[in-house]
């Protein structure tokens, strides 16, 4: 399957994915592991990959593919580059990004409970690197993993949230309350227009949620990093990373004219939503995060 | 069924859902444009009594009418995904 149709089909997944999933869709992607761009179930992972003890869960953002992580060329892939440099088994993960993301992070704890009842021995530990969605599926999926007594989340040392809107999106709040608008027009075409607008996914509403329902677990180490489009911090400020602000992909932790940073914050001049996922600077950050303590004192 | 043919079902299901959904939201404004239309006409008492049977007519058309849009596009949907699932070559 080409990869421009899989992208064709994600991007209408983040449109209008919930719909598609209700009404059992044949377009509806079903949340999965997938490796050389075609799904793979859980217990057969160990036969076309190389497990290793350490492995790295990926997760897109709204509307993307696993292909996000490559658009800078394979090379600059982290799942790639951290199997490269720290032995880390890269596993890249699918899913719909118009469902609630609440029902995708249900979706990933399960699949990360089959995964580690799969391969119990293998998998020490498990990192997980969500870009913008991504990072919220992720937090929804720890907070299942809690509810259900999952295993997997006892081998999760730490978790990377690149461009992450923690604490939401501005453009889907102006979005929600610009159709809530029309709507209130006694007018047949500003109503349309309103339904129209309303038809965006459940996933893409909600992004408007200013606080996670999951917080961020203390027993894991959070990475949190930030992009901004301009370097100027006042611009900065305004517009973060072109979609997400520097505060939510924070977490409320820094902004963009922040001039001390927490050691598990980091804030990238210069570097957009999208170049968030395959940027070399933010790699070195995931590679030093994923890097194991004790990696220094030995070399 | 092989993936290709679920999502190709899929993409019809879709085109049958847009069509459905799609004649019924514009057939709401159309509708809801001619009432203003009709509610000037019925408030001036030399055109009341025809402009009255008119909006009947008019609106019995304009339901018959998106409703036949949709009667066809349920028939051309159902048409397209039986010859989805009809066996190729190289189908087992």
């Amino acid at each position: 399957m080409g990869k421009r149709l899989e992208q064709a089909i994600s991007v209408l997944n983040g449109l209008i994915g919930d719909h598609l999933a209700r009404s059992g869709n044949g377009l509806a992607t079903a949340l999965t592991l997938v490796h050389d761009g075609a799904p793979i179930a859980a217990r057969d992972i160990g036969a076309r990959v190389a497990l290793g003890p350490r492995a790295v869960v990926l997760l897109h953002g709204l509307m993307g593919t696993e292909s996000v992580w490559a658009m800078g060329g394979d090379d600059g892939d982290y799942g790639r580059r951290l199997q490269a440099d720290l032995g880390m088994t890269p596993l890249y993960v699918r899913y719909n990004s118009g469902r609630p993301i609440v029902d995708n992070g249900v979706a990933l704890a399960e699949l990360l409970e089959a995964l580690v009842d799969a391969h119990p021995e293998t998998l020490g530990e498990i990192a997980l690197l969500g870009h913008s969605m991504g990072g919220l599926v992720a937090r929804s999926a720890c907070g299942v993993a809690i509810e259900r007594g999952h295993r997997w989340l006892g081998r999760v040392q730490r978790a990377i949230y690149v461009g992450t809107p923690h604490q939401g999106s501005p453009l889907e709040r102006w979005g929600r309350q610009l159709t809530r608008g029309l709507a209130a027009i006694p007018d047949p075409y500003t109503r349309l227009i309103a339904q129209i607008g309303d038809l965006r996914s459940s996933g893409i509403k909600d992004l408007a949620d200013r606080r996670h329902p999951v917080p961020l677990l203390p027993e894991i180490q959070h990475l949190l990093i930030a992009g901004t489009i301009v370097k100027d911090p006042m611009l900065a400020t305004w517009f973060g990373d072109a979609l997400v602000p520097v505060h939510s992909a924070t977490d409320g932790h820094a902004h963009a004219r922040s001039e001390a940073m927490p050691e598990h914050v980091k804030v990238l001049p210069g570097v957009g939503h999208m170049k968030l996922a395959f940027s070399p600077e933010v790699y070195e950050h995931v590679r030093a995060w994923c890097t194991p303590a004790d990696a220094g004192s030995a070399s | 069924m092989s993936l290709d043919k679920q999502r190709w079902r899929g993409l019809v299901a879709l085109a049958r859902d847009g069509v459905e959904h799609g004649t019924r939201a514009i057939e709401r404004v159309h509708l809801a444009t001619a009432r203003r239309t009709f509610a000037i006409l019925e408030a001036m008492p030399v055109t009341a009594p025809v402009s009255r049977v008119v909006r009947v007519v008019h609106d019995a058309s304009v339901k018959a009418s998106y409703g036949a849009v949709r009667i066809g596009g349920k028939l051309v949907g159902a048409a397209v995904a039986k010859a989805i699932d009809v066996p190729d070559d190289g189908d087992a």
